[in-house]
């Protein structure tokens, strides 16, 4: 692994070309049938609670204690009940426009500060990269209170302004990014510097479009947290118009608590979006993960 | 801010400067929208609360200074110890559970296996759901006497199952599984990159030297896993640590409870401040935590020096 | 205890902090700059009052009652007849409310309502914390139409801080379908601790428990408790010390106990927690539930076509007076709002005065279905003959408080006693306790010591408010 970085030609994936493992051979030896009834053993522990919620959600109220998986009276009257009985577009509207802004704020600003800390000098580039790297941990519920009061004092609380900003600057697409960056071949963008590209042009026309898929990676990534977020969005967020699916959830579990195939209706609805999002862009969340520590 | 810029006055000897400057000021104009939020978002509440920390802020706009009462206070709260103690069972379950069983996940998914691209995408499922969902479907079928999993283990002739989320005895263990669940892929999806980075001939040549798979995992694979590995643990553990996954499971499923077996460091510090208005309390107890995050991240630093997980040597 | 302090706010610290040396110069200054207007509403004036409750506007749920958000709704709307200016309802839902951080935070960051409600189990956090608004002189003389019991919980040494809306007695809820399923009958309703327990017995199978109690560490829990530990003759303070360590309370945590290990009460709750009868016994989760009065429109609104029936809490034995526990929400005006004196001159005017007595008989007899705080209001129900025409007020009134059936306006209520008001820290420490016995199976005795020590550590250097009921 320690050959890869530097000499390595362009390679902005991230995959390096290693040797698979050996390639497949038509007949099934004992080891591999091991592995493939602990494969579906693994699969059925991950999938089953996702399925569970899938069928309770098309069970009638009467079957929602029924043990069998594909429901009885199959029924589409909760995802129906989820949308009548409480605003679920509002909030689905709402967390889709604030995952999506913060993260085009998270991914844009990060990976500036990134690039510029993994590959321009300037003085207290270390200090400020010292200081990034030791809010990578720091847990909401932990600072909630004065991030509260500040959000206060800047006039925030309850708009799409406090459900936003606050999230949308975090350490950890720099961290990710500056990873990136420190391998980014040199090259290209001396080829740049010859044209006389300032810095700022330099970085927006070469070297962002050079790192497309692994903002796009970032991207995903970003997005899936924070449309799953929760406590953030709890607090700030007052007025029900301004709710984003997590809350709404939580909020209707307390409210409809004994109806599990509604909650399970509702679930699906959250989980919906973020599932189609990883089967469609698989391959991008794999390699943002990927690409986190691995490499230097 | 660069605090020169000379103005170029005779070509040769000026231009490398000028680039210089130019690169200190574009350094600084690039960290600078990253830097002021995450300064007001981040470091100013942790300073706050550091400060907090040193008073006695109930939450209604009256403080006034302790000093280090708090912290005094913290050390002879037997809940605090509680929590403390949660939380490090907690993570000493999560951390070896969730990396042996993503490693199993990832020599599976990198090894023969058919339909590979499904097991591999099975593993990592939970992970696109969002942890209030997943404390509600577990909730579900965890339930007393009606849930899934309770009517399964009659079936299978348990008489008396124990109650999963209202037994203290296995709430915390449950959580703790329930995590492992959530992020199980997420961290299988980083042993496979170092799984793959591993080069085939070596894997061969072991094998032709007549080693076993056991052999071959032992003596090949998990040496040259071991920059991953070791990001992968020091991840968890602070993540662990920090609470940060663990918050909205709790949230939605316990509430700290049953008996406060579940009441994780991070869950504690809420509670003393939203429900007992004991902000300065609350914000002490959480820079202990914070110090200790620090510490561990600090070590982690200069293990890695500076974040670079791939030469450990 | 060094955060609780009586009457209002000390002064920011801000000198303090600075003379500790400078200490973190930079955040120290800006602390007090973040709090300086701390629980103060940012409104303008002219803008609208902003009410923070648990009622309207909102719809749907179990904790949903149509009557109650129309009630609201009308109030806004008289309140702008009577004077002009326009009031802002917020709704939180009852289990955000009670144990989330909205109002929490609000306060903290000085975005706090104008007004809004709070149990008395709450009344000392925020009256310590000096945000409640004196009432009594806006008040005057309509003080006197509440009844004593639903003052005294919200009086600080003559000073009234909060106008209680409502009484709410617990009683248990039982489903008929389930005694009929287990043979029994009106005449098995329990009446002793023991018979609670047999019957509750009787009442299970495979998937229904027999008595659902409150088993999440809420402040809703120890509420629920409090009626056992007097019924046994005990107390949790005695002035401004422990009386935890008690016989009487090691017997009625040993009841919570026995109920949990005798399988009877389940481990968990479902939905909104052991207050949400749609989710559990409606819903065929347990055949009896302990719940305040007002359940009774949770149920008929929530689980329509669901047959239940009500009975008053169980005693140690035939002797023993069956007590209960008074509840019920009142209304607060922050201190720190700009606009309180025209926030506690619509408190006043809204529950209070004397032309609110219709409103508030709706309220009790028609929107909330619970006993009212006001003698007048019950007077007035009485002559309108909807107490004697309404079956679930008439038990609340009579089997349940033990009113006299020729005077059901007496002041007062011989089997009700209002809920207590504690610090958090002693509700913590009872909390802990239930939870210990209960879920842990710790031996009572061990779990009252424990907890003892915890209140007298908490109440150490205690000076609040005065504590219980």
């Amino acid at each position: 692994m320690t050959t890869t970085a530097d000499t390595a030609p362009v390679r902005v994936t991230g995959r390096p070309s290693a040797v698979r493992a050996r390639p497949a051979t038509r007949t099934w030896d004992a080891g591999t049938w091991v592995r493939l009834v602990l494969a579906c053993l693994l699969a059925f522990v991950q999938l089953f609670p996702l399925l569970w919620m899938l069928s309770s959600a098309f069970k009638s109220a009467e079957d929602t204690r029924d043990a069998a998986l594909i429901p009885e009276h199959p029924t589409f009257d909760n995802v129906v009940q989820v949308f009548t009985r409480i605003p679920y577009a509002t909030y689905l509207w709402n967390s889709l426009l604030t995952s999506v802004l913060v993260t085009v704020l998270l991914v844009f600003f990060g990976s500036m500060a990134a690039y510029a800390l993994a590959r321009l000098r300037f003085r207290g580039r270390a200090a400020l990269f010292g200081v990034v790297f030791s809010t990578l941990m720091v847990a909401m519920p932990v600072i909630l209170v004065p991030l509260f009061m500040v959000v206060a004092r800047l006039g925030l609380v309850n708009t799409y302004a406090g459900l936003i900003l606050p999230v949308a600057f975090t350490a950890f697409p720099i961290f990710l990014m500056r990873q990136f960056y420190l391998r980014f071949p040199r090259e290209l963008e001396e080829a740049a510097d010859l044209d006389g590209c300032g810095h700022l042009r330099r970085f927006l026309l070469v070297v962002l479009p050079l790192s497309k898929t692994m903002l796009a990676a970032l991207g995903v990534t970003t997005f899936l947290s924070t449309w799953n977020s929760f406590l953030w969005p709890l607090t700030v967020a007052k007025d029900s118009d301004l709710w984003v699916v997590q809350v709404g959830m939580s909020q209707f579990q307390n409210q409809y608590g004994g109806d599990w195939s509604l909650i399970m209706a509702a679930s699906l609805i959250a989980a919906v979006p973020t599932l189609l999002l990883f089967l469609l862009l698989q391959r991008q969340i794999v390699e943002s993960v990927q690409a986190s520590g691995l490499k230097g | 801010m660069a605090a020169t810029t000379p103005r170029a006055t005779t070509a040769h000897t000026t231009s490398a400067r000028t680039r210089a400057g130019r690169e200190e000021r574009a350094g600084w104009l690039f960290v600078t929208p990253a830097t002021l939020g995450i300064g007001l978002f981040v470091l100013l509440p942790m300073a706050l609360s550091l400060v907090f920390g040193l008073t006695d802020a109930d939450g209604f706009g009256n403080l006034s200074f302790t000093g280090l009462d708090n912290y005094a206070r913290a050390l002879s709260d037997p809940l605090f110890w509680t929590s403390l103690r949660t939380t490090v069972l907690y993570v000493v379950v999560f951390v070896p559970g969730v990396y042996v069983l993503a490693l199993v996940m990832a020599l599976l998914v990198n090894g023969k296996l058919p339909a590979r691209a499904f097991f591999r995408t099975a593993f990592f499922a939970p992970y696109a759901v969002s942890l209030v969902v997943v404390g509600l479907v577990w909730k579900y079928i965890l339930a007393d006497s009606t849930g899934i999993l309770v009517q399964a283990l009659g079936w299978i002739g348990v008489d008396s199952p124990p109650s999963f989320l209202g037994d203290p005895n296995w709430a915390l263990w449950c959580v703790s599984f329930i995590s492992i669940w959530f992020f199980v892929g997420f961290y299988m999806v980083i042993l496979l990159g170092g799984l793959q980075e591993i080069p085939g001939e070596i894997l061969e040549a072991a094998r032709i030297d007549g080693a076993g798979p056991w052999r071959v995992l032992w003596s090949v694979i998990l040496p040259m896993l071991k920059p991953i590995t070791f990001f992968v643990l020091v991840l968890a553990s602070i993540a662990g640590l920090a609470g940060l996954q663990a918050f909205d499971l709790i949230y939605v499923m316990t509430q700290g409870g049953p008996a406060n077996s579940t009441s994780m460091g991070v869950f504690y510090v809420y509670q003393q401040a939203f429900k007992f208005n004991n902000v300065g309390y609350a914000s002490a107890m959480a820079t202990l935590y914070a110090l200790a995050l620090l510490a561990m991240t600090g070590v982690a630093f200069r293990i890695t020096r500076g974040g670079r997980f791939d030469h450990d040597r | 205890m060094t955060d609780t302090r009586s009457g209002g706010g000390r002064p920011l610290g801000r000198r303090s902090l600075l003379r500790s040396g400078g200490f973190l110069a930079g955040a120290a200054t800006l602390t007090p700059a973040l709090t300086a207007c701390a629980g103060g509403a940012s409104a303008s004036p002219g803008a609208p009052l902003d009410f923070w409750q648990w009622y309207a506007p909102q719809s749907g749920g179990g904790y949903a009652v149509s009557k109650q958000n129309d009630w609201f709704a009308k109030l806004v709307k008289d309140w702008r007849k009577e004077s002009g200016a326009q009031l802002d309802l917020t709704y939180i839902p009852v289990s955000q409310y009670t144990e989330g951080t909205q109002l929490q935070a609000a306060f903290s960051a000085g975005q706090a309502p104008d007004l809004f409600i709070i149990s008395p189990g709450d009344f000392l956090r925020y009256h310590n914390g000096g945000v409640l608004y004196d009432l009594t002189d806006e008040l005057g003389l309509a003080a006197d139409d509440f009844y004593a019991s639903a003052l005294a919980t919200r009086t600080v040494d003559g000073r009234i801080y909060a106008l209680p809306m409502e009484n709410e007695p617990q009683c248990v809820f039982y489903d008929h379908d389930a005694f009929e399923k287990a043979g029994l009958s009106e005449g098995d309703l329990p009446t002793t601790w023991d018979q609670l327990l047999a019957v509750g017995d009787k009442l299970r199978t495979r998937t229904r428990y027999g008595f659902i109690l409150p088993t999440d560490p809420t402040v809703y829990q120890v509420f629920c408790w409090y009626p056992y530990l007097w019924q046994a003759g005990g107390d949790i303070v005695d002035g401004t010390s422990s009386a935890f360590d008690s016989a009487a309370c090691v017997k009625a945590l040993g009841l919570w106990r026995e109920l949990v290990q005798s399988g009877v009460t389940p481990r968990t709750t479902q939905g909104g927690g052991g207050g949400d009868l749609v989710a559990n016994l409606a819903a065929g989760y347990g055949a009896m539930q302990q719940m305040t009065i007002p359940g009774s429109m949770f149920l008929d609104e929530g689980a329509k076509g669901f047959r239940y029936g009500m009975f008053p809490l169980p005693a140690p034995d035939r002797a023993a007076k069956p007590l209960t526990c008074m509840g019920g929400w009142a209304i607060c005006v922050n201190k720190k709002s700009p606009r309180a004196r025209e926030a506690a001159r619509f408190a006043v005017w809204a529950v209070a005065g004397e032309e609110s007595r219709d409103r508030m008989v709706d309220w009790a007899f028609d929107a909330k279905v619970t006993l009212p705080a006001r003698r007048s209001v019950m007077e007035e129900a009485v002559e309108r003959g909807l107490l004697k025409s309404d079956k679930v007020m008439q038990f609340a009134a009579s089997d349940v408080l033990g009113l006299p059936k020729d005077d059901p306006g007496s002041s007062t209520t011989p089997l009700g006693r209002g809920e207590p008001r504690f610090p958090p820290e002693v509700a913590k420490a009872v909390m802990d306790a239930l939870q210990a016995v209960m879920l842990s199976g710790t031996d009572p005795r061990t779990a009252a010591q424990r907890a003892s020590k915890q209140i007298d550590s908490a109440l150490t250097g205690y000076d609040g408010a005065s504590m219980g009921s």
